[in-house]
């Protein structure tokens, strides 16, 4: 079967992940035992804690803050992990041999850059989703057959909806959506930061971007708390921040640089060259 | 004039703007032939190499094959290029899969070509890429290059890192491998590795082009031999001390047949190349 198509071909990009999937078998397995490893003990963490508040399920008991806590820190690792994932998009041209090799290979620019989106943002997620869905399945056979109780992801999310995070801020849907579309930002710069630096990408974009953010957020607050005086503190600053019709002006700008970013990123991987870019 | 597979433009580029490589370069690579492009360490092989295949982009001009501007990239033109370049890493496969998941990418790809191209490196398809020497990945790459019948194949450096032998062997599939519609570029410094294969003969140090020549040419013109001490050199282009007495090169003005000498052509240019460009641009 020889892929002759001249056009956008979706067989080819199906070619591209067939290659990329088999060259990184084993690094796919690794990383599925070790995430499948880490959310079993944290199910066996819950169903455990859970054992000292059973029928006290709200979110001011010790049991509520465990979940709150780690549905948290949770959230953050899977973002970190994506984020990282979202960095090694255009791994395939770290290394001169591999430059050429990958940008050499018959294939358009669209083509190859959706299959590493797909590779790298997509395949990972689904990765995750499948390391949960064991994991809950695991968890439900463990239960049936120890006649434990052991708590899912989605029953600990029942146990904190509703709890008040800051004065303004619930752990409710606006919370998810709006964190979201702060992902979804995040993730952007990573797959632009992924396709300019063909060395250390997490890294190096991670510093940029934590220089960036500051100085966006304290030239966001300054213009904010112009009549506000100095008093930085956590409670007024996340009332600045998040405060009705502002808070979704400042989310939609994300949202269209996120966008920008994507746009960009494409930009730079169809004007890559065999050469390293000077800059960093 | 034959019919040339890439025509190179009125090319500028560098690596650094203010210090160009090349500048209102121009160029026409024969269709059909093996072409030997020679030049000193940073002489710009390489990147001549980089340029016809699109993986540099020019600062002006362009490099046009089959009307496509090669640093487009287009799918037409990446499906009839294939390079083998100096450093070059092969993942974790046995070669057959490597066959399996990258043949499907080039619409003429010949597993006849690959298998004997294989039987006279004497490897097989089974063999672990990651786990060979230097020498056999390089093998293996250029067996794969071949069979993937691509209009353009260009090669740096295949020499470096093949044994004796395997260079002899190399030599060998890359004649049997050639057809009029395919065209290989041989980006080398080791010049005696390659001389007996080539139909065409390119030497550049940078912008400028010292020889571009069909070597059919350059032994009608010019007559290379060894000659003892004693005898006066008066009427030489070039002369080279050696072990037999002195390697020389002169007018071939009686028809006599001799064997191109490509390091002696190479160090001739390189020591006076107006004497041996006026005979062939009188």
């Amino acid at each position: 079967m020889n892929s002759t198509a001249s056009k956008f071909s979706l067989e080819r990009i199906a070619l591209l992940l067939k290659r990329d999937i088999s060259e990184n078998w084993k690094s796919i397995f690794y990383f599925f035992l070790a995430s499948y490893i880490i959310v079993l003990l944290w199910f066996c963490l819950t169903a455990y804690v859970s054992r000292y508040d059973e029928g006290l399920t709200v979110a001011t008991s010790p049991f509520g803050f465990f979940c709150y806590m780690t549905i948290l820190f949770m959230s953050f690792c899977i973002s970190a992990v994506l984020c990282f994932s979202a960095s090694r998009i255009f791994k395939p041209m770290s290394g001169r041999g591999k430059r050429i090799e990958f940008l050499m290979l018959p294939a358009t620019h669209a083509e190859k850059f959706v299959s590493r989106v797909v590779y790298s943002v997509f395949g990972t997620a689904f990765v995750l989703f499948v390391v949960f869905l064991v994991a809950e399945l695991t968890r439900i056979l463990i239960g049936a057959v120890f006649s434990v109780n052991t708590w899912g992801v989605m029953e600990m999310g029942h146990v904190v909806d509703g709890v008040m995070m800051t004065p303004n801020m619930k752990f409710d849907g606006v919370f998810w959506l709006l964190s979201l579309i702060s992902f979804v930002w995040t993730h952007s710069l990573y797959i632009l930061g992924g396709t300019y630096f063909t060395k250390h990408p997490f890294r190096k974009t991670l510093i940029l971007m934590v220089l960036f953010n500051s100085l966006l957020s304290v030239c966001f607050l300054a213009f904010r708390m112009g009549g506000q005086g100095n008093s930085l503190s956590i409670t007024t600053m996340s009332m600045v921040v998040y405060d009705g019709v502002y808070t979704w002006i400042y989310y939609t700008i994300y949202s269209i640089f996120a966008v920008v970013n994507w746009w960009l990123a494409y930009r730079l991987f169809s004007r890559s060259q065999v050469m390293e870019r000077n800059l960093f | 004039m034959k019919e040339s597979i890439v025509s190179i433009e009125n090319l500028a580029f560098g690596y650094n703007k203010k210090k160009l490589l090349f500048e209102d370069f121009s160029l026409e690579i024969p269709k059909g032939n093996i072409v030997g492009l020679l030049g000193r360490n940073g002489a710009g092989k390489s990147t001549l190499l980089y340029l016809m295949s699109g993986l540099l982009r020019p600062l002006k001009g362009r490099v046009v094959m089959d009307g496509y501007d090669v640093a487009q990239r287009k799918l037409a033109t990446l499906s009839d290029i294939f390079i083998v370049p100096e450093e070059f890493s092969l993942p974790r496969l046995t070669l057959m899969q490597f066959v399996r998941l990258y043949s499907v990418f080039y619409p003429r790809f010949s597993e006849q070509v690959l298998e004997s191209c294989l039987k006279e490196f004497g490897l097989s398809k089974d063999v672990q890429l990651d786990k060979l020497s230097m020498g056999q990945k390089k093998q293996v790459y250029v067996c794969f290059a071949l069979a993937t019948n691509t209009s353009l194949l260009l090669l740096d450096e295949p020499t470096n890192g093949l044994d004796i032998p395997s260079k002899s062997q190399f030599r060998k599939v890359l004649a049997s491998g050639m057809t009029d519609e395919k065209t290989v570029v041989i980006s080398t410094h080791q010049v005696k590795d390659i001389d007996r294969l080539l139909d065409h003969v390119l030497m550049i140090d940078g912008a400028n082009i010292l020889l571009d020549v069909p070597v059919s040419d350059i032994t009608d013109k010019l007559y290379f031999g060894e000659q003892a001490v004693s005898v006066p050199t008066e009427h030489v282009l070039y002369v080279q001390p050696s072990a037999q007495g002195n390697s020389i090169i002169r007018l071939n003005t009686d028809a006599e047949e001799s064997q191109l000498q490509l390091e002696l052509l190479f160090n001739a240019v390189l020591a006076d190349k107006e004497k041996i460009r006026k005979v062939f641009h009188p």
